[in-house]
């Protein structure tokens, strides 16, 4: 357990001293900031101002040096765009993202996972079919595209839910659908093939042997070992989404921090975007470290392999 | 036992089993006729595709969807085959308890033993949780499992093999069924728990009154439980009896030819009669009887006429149009051992070896490996070979037989130790020097299939090791081919098919072919006839011998049944927890065995002929007394 702990500490300064550095040079060789913030017409002694003021003018290196001394001591400095401290732009925006994907995650797992189920069992009848047409169809349509369908169909419409903004829990419906609909495609679909898979088990055979139900079979025994592959998906896509669906978020300008990032990005705001990418690199690594010891409670197998280490 | 006018617990009459497949329905069980009475043992005997196994799920409602069924099956009187839905699964739960090959994936991984014991009790008795965790107890100390209470909070996987099937009889017996079917139930322990196993199975079925029929392909597991015993082929039963009639006197060709290809330690030296041929597929059988094209005995009317079970002695029934004049002629005791069980066992101890193998060691790391702490699969193993002969090494599970193969071959480089092959130690070569080596050195593998790539055919396969070592023409490499088929026994035309067109055994002789195409002079045979059936398993053997007197090879061979390995080697090294406790001439170590594990192998191996009834006729003495709780079990 503390050898776990260990691993993931040292592999969380890996990713954040690996993202940051990467973040650093790529938004550096990618364009000026100085204009960005002062236009495009900007005379030539303004912009010399804004980059010395910025400290935009010294030599990369120094540049990154002084960026990872802030980094150790967890400063990301001001926003160019706002005038106000990076981080807590991005902290501020988080917990719109974090709400929105965890919604949209609780709708996926609910629907996906038996739906799934279900299509496994039922896998060369009306049902099988039905569940491999709509995974499919979730996975080909852009979630753009059907983010644009659903507000015209019941923003614009019918008028029964707004299309945009981050106020109240109708506004959430839409964006979190949407998501929704793009995760629990995938979700449908590995799991109809890990249950595809278990059901030729032995251990399903025994079940139906001693008499056990149909039903208890598929969501007791069945569903329990297929917990396992399916957590570390769900974790992976936690990890990808919490920190803002970048397109979603966009069309239903839902203010998250996917849109926050995209739009300092425009800006070449760098403290922002640095600070978010730390963010996202954290959660990365927590969500997965969560996985790993979830992984211990479900799999007995791997429950016995952490106490002998 | 049951008087014989007892009435029939299961009765199953003229079954008939077809699935519907692409290809259309394949017919698997054909007018099967078997019965088992209170207390007693069946034993359906028969190689893969038989239709032993379907017959046995087509009785317990666990057929999957596209299986259909004709034909009667009664349950003291009742009728079963016409069950359906959560009727079925009652009726099977409650009066069948079931047993499978494999007690690891038959077990749920996720649940503890005593939650999967539990559960059943729960749900079908209704019983609180904590009187079906005492009951699972009780359960689990009945089938011998010692210290429940620390057992049943276990996960399969910390269990041993036998303890997980022991695991699997406790789940079978938890609701006293009257009739207990176990499909395989030893096949995948190994030799030395699988005697306890059965062991335990027939003192259950001796305390609940039950009646068993068990599933198998081992001849020798057959005659130490059964007390009838029904063979089948081809998806028919082809001969019936009491095992004593069966096993010892028996009426139809197929009986008999299996019989004789069974290795057995008290005629080593008699070559295996193999049955030629493999057993047909469902979808193709032959027309009259079906056995015909590889019996011995077959003429023209075997291949027009279907042969109906007909009596052949007291309660013997036979499948054969020539069993009364076979039997009077004696023509079926050819298997038999007869005189002195080793003869000509070859010298060779005083030529020069060809391989010699010293303090081999091959250690694991346990865990993070931080703390020093490692496995030692191989410990300070050394043998050598002579040219031209076989040393056998035979061991369990887990014994590092596998692990020391693995370094012969030259795949896996040792901790220590060295392995010297014509003068060379291998485990210090690398790259162009270790390709040389590897020109005199090949291996079979167990599963021929997965040593082969799907695509290629069987002619690119040989051809293979010919191209990559440029050895010749095309035209010079395709009569090579030709010749390396031939040698094994392959007709040319099997150079254009592909490696799933082939059964086991022809797979296996295209696996050997290859391993021949270089002419090397070592082989190692990683359980090469493991994973086949019997009647093919002889063919290999014999081949093997065979082409060791023809090319003077050396050989390797690696095996778990003691029997077979003993059969083609010259001397034998028994290998347990990564040493070799014993290592000698077949003879020395058939009639002398030194080492206390070596004494209980051969205990362990059962023998139709001398073991008729072993478990089966328990002697009452070593009665369940000691390790029995009060009153586990309500009889």
């Amino acid at each position: 357990m503390a050898k776990l702990l260990r691993q993931r500490l040292l592999q969380l300064v890996l990713v954040i001293l690996g993202l940051s550095s990467l973040v650093f040079f790529l938004v550096r060789i990618s364009g000026d900031p100085a204009s960005a913030i002062a236009g495009a017409d900007a005379d030539p002694e303004t912009l010399a101002a804004i980059r010395s003021n910025l400290g935009l003018n010294e030599p990369v290196l120094v540049q990154y040096v002084r960026f990872l001394g802030d980094l150790l001591v967890l400063d990301f400095g001001d926003s160019y765009q706002y005038r106000s401290d990076a981080m807590a732009l991005v902290l501020d925006r988080f917990p719109a993202s974090a709400l929105l994907t965890i919604i949209a995650m609780l709708i996926a797992v609910g629907l996906g996972v038996p739906a799934g189920v279900l299509g496994a069992v039922h896998r060369d009848g009306l049902l099988g079919r039905a569940v491999n047409g709509l995974a499919i169809l979730g996975q080909s349509v852009p979630n753009f595209v059907l983010g644009l369908v659903l507000i015209m169909i019941f923003a614009v419409s019918l008028g029964w839910l707004p299309s945009f903004g981050g106020d109240g829990a109708m506004s959430l419906i839409l964006p979190a659908v949407t998501l929704a609909a793009f995760i629990c495609a995938r979700q449908m679909r590995l799991v109809q093939a890990y249950t595809l898979e278990e059901l030729s088990k032995g251990y399903v055979r025994t079940a139906n042997s001693l008499g056990y139900s149909t039903r208890r079979i598929r969501y007791r025994h069945i569903l329990r070992n297929v917990t396992v592959p399916m957590l570390s998906l769900v974790g992976l896509e936690l990890g990808q989404f919490i920190a803002g669906s970048v397109v979603i978020e966009s069309v239903f300008s839902w203010p998250g921090l996917g849109r926050l990032m995209v739009e300092s990005v425009t800006a070449r705001d760098y403290p922002v975007l640095q600070a978010g990418v730390f963010v996202i690199g954290v959660l990365v690594v927590l969500i997965n470290f969560i996985v790993d010891l979830l992984y211990q409670v479900v799999d007995p197998r791997l429950k016995a392999q952490l106490v002998t280490r | 036992m049951a008087g014989a006018d007892a009435v029939p617990l299961l009765e199953v009459e003229g079954l008939d089993v077809t699935f519907d497949t692409l290809g259309g329905p394949v017919h698997a069980v054909r007018g099967a006729d078997w019965s088992v009475r209170q207390g007693e043992t069946l034993v359906v005997l028969g190689e893969s595709g038989s239709g032993k196994s379907v017959s046995l799920h087509a009785v317990a409602g666990l057929l999957p969807a596209n299986g259909h069924t004709a034909g009667r099956v009664r349950f003291q009187g009742r009728d079963v085959l016409g069950l359906r839905g959560a009727q079925l699964r009652r009726f099977c739960a409650e009066n069948y308890g079931m047993v499978f090959q494999d007690p690891m994936s038959s077990l749920d991984p996720s649940f503890t033993v005593g939650d999967q014991i539990a559960e059943i009790l729960r749900v079908h008795r209704g019983a609180s949780a904590k009187d079906a965790w005492q009951r699972a107890m009780d359960l689990l100390s009945v089938v011998r499992i010692d210290d429940p209470a620390r057992r049943a909070k276990q996960y399969p996987h910390e269990l041993s093999g036998g303890m997980r099937q022991r695991v699997m009889i406790a789940m079978a017996i938890a609701l006293d069924p009257p009739l207990f079917l176990a499909d395989e139930p030893t096949t995948a322990l190994d030799t030395s728990v699988r005697g306890a196993v059965l062991e335990t199975m027939i003192e259950l079925r001796d305390r609940l009154s039950m009646g068993v029929v068990l599933i198998t392909h081992d001849i020798g597991v057959a005659a130490a439980v059964a007390d009838r015993v029904a063979v089948m082929y081809a998806g028919r039963v082809v001969e019936y009896g009491t095992a004593e009639q069966v096993l010892h006197q028996p009426g139809h060709p197929y009986t008999a030819a299996l019989l004789g290809s069974l290795p057995r330690l008290r005629r080593l030296r008699s070559t295996l009669t193999a049955i030629p041929g493999a057993p047909p597929n469902a979808a193709r059988l032959p027309a009259g009887c079906s056995f015909h094209p590889r019996c011995r005995f077959a003429t023209d009317r075997c291949a027009e006429e279907l042969p109906v079970l007909q009596l052949s002695g007291a309660g013997q029934v036979a499948a054969c149009h020539w069993t009364e004049r076979l039997s009077a002629d004696g023509d079926l005791g050819y298997w038999r051992a007869g005189g002195d069980p080793l003869v000509d066992a070859r010298p060779g101890d005083a030529e020069q070896p060809f391989v010699a193998v010293e303090n081999l060691v091959k250690e694991y790391p346990l865990g993070s490996g931080r703390k020093g702490r490692v496995l030692r699969a191989v410990d300070d193993v050394s043998f050598t070979i002579p040219k031209g002969t076989t040393l056998g090494l035979v061991g369990e599970s887990g014994s590092g037989k596998s692990t020391t193969a693995m370094i012969m071959s030259g795949l896996l480089a040792p901790t220590s130790g060295r392995v010297v092959i014509g003068g060379v130690d291998i485990a210090r070569l690398s790259g162009k020097a270790m390709r040389d080596v590897r020109r005199d050195l090949q291996v079979v593998f167990q599963d021929p299939y997965s040593s082969m790539d799907p695509r290629m055919t069987i002619g690119q396969i040989v051809d293979e090791p010919l191209l990559v070592h440029k050895r010749g023409s095309k035209a010079q490499r395709r009569g090579r081919v030709t010749e390396l088929l031939d040698l094994v026994g392959l007709d040319g035309d099997y150079a254009g098919r592909f490696p799933h067109q082939l059964s086991g055994g022809q797979a296996q002789r295209v696996a050997i072919a290859r391993a021949l195409a270089l002419e090397p002079a070592l082989m190692v045979l990683d359980e090469p006839v493991a994973a086949l059936d019997l009647s093919i398993q002889a063919q290999i053997l014999n081949l093997l011998r065979d082409l060791q007197a023809r090319l003077g090879l050396t050989y390797l061979f690696i095996g778990h049944d003691l029997a077979a390995v003993a059969y083609i080697s010259d001397r034998v090294a028994v290998m347990s927890s990564g040493k070799i406790v014993e290592l000698d001439r077949v003879d020395a170590i058939y009639q002398r065995p030194a080492a206390a594990y070596t004494r209980q192998l051969l205990d362990a191996v059962l023998d139709p002929e001398t073991d008729l009834g072993r478990y089966r006729d328990r002697p009452t003495t070593r009665k369940e007394a000691s390790c029995v709780p009060s009153a586990p079990v309500t009889p």
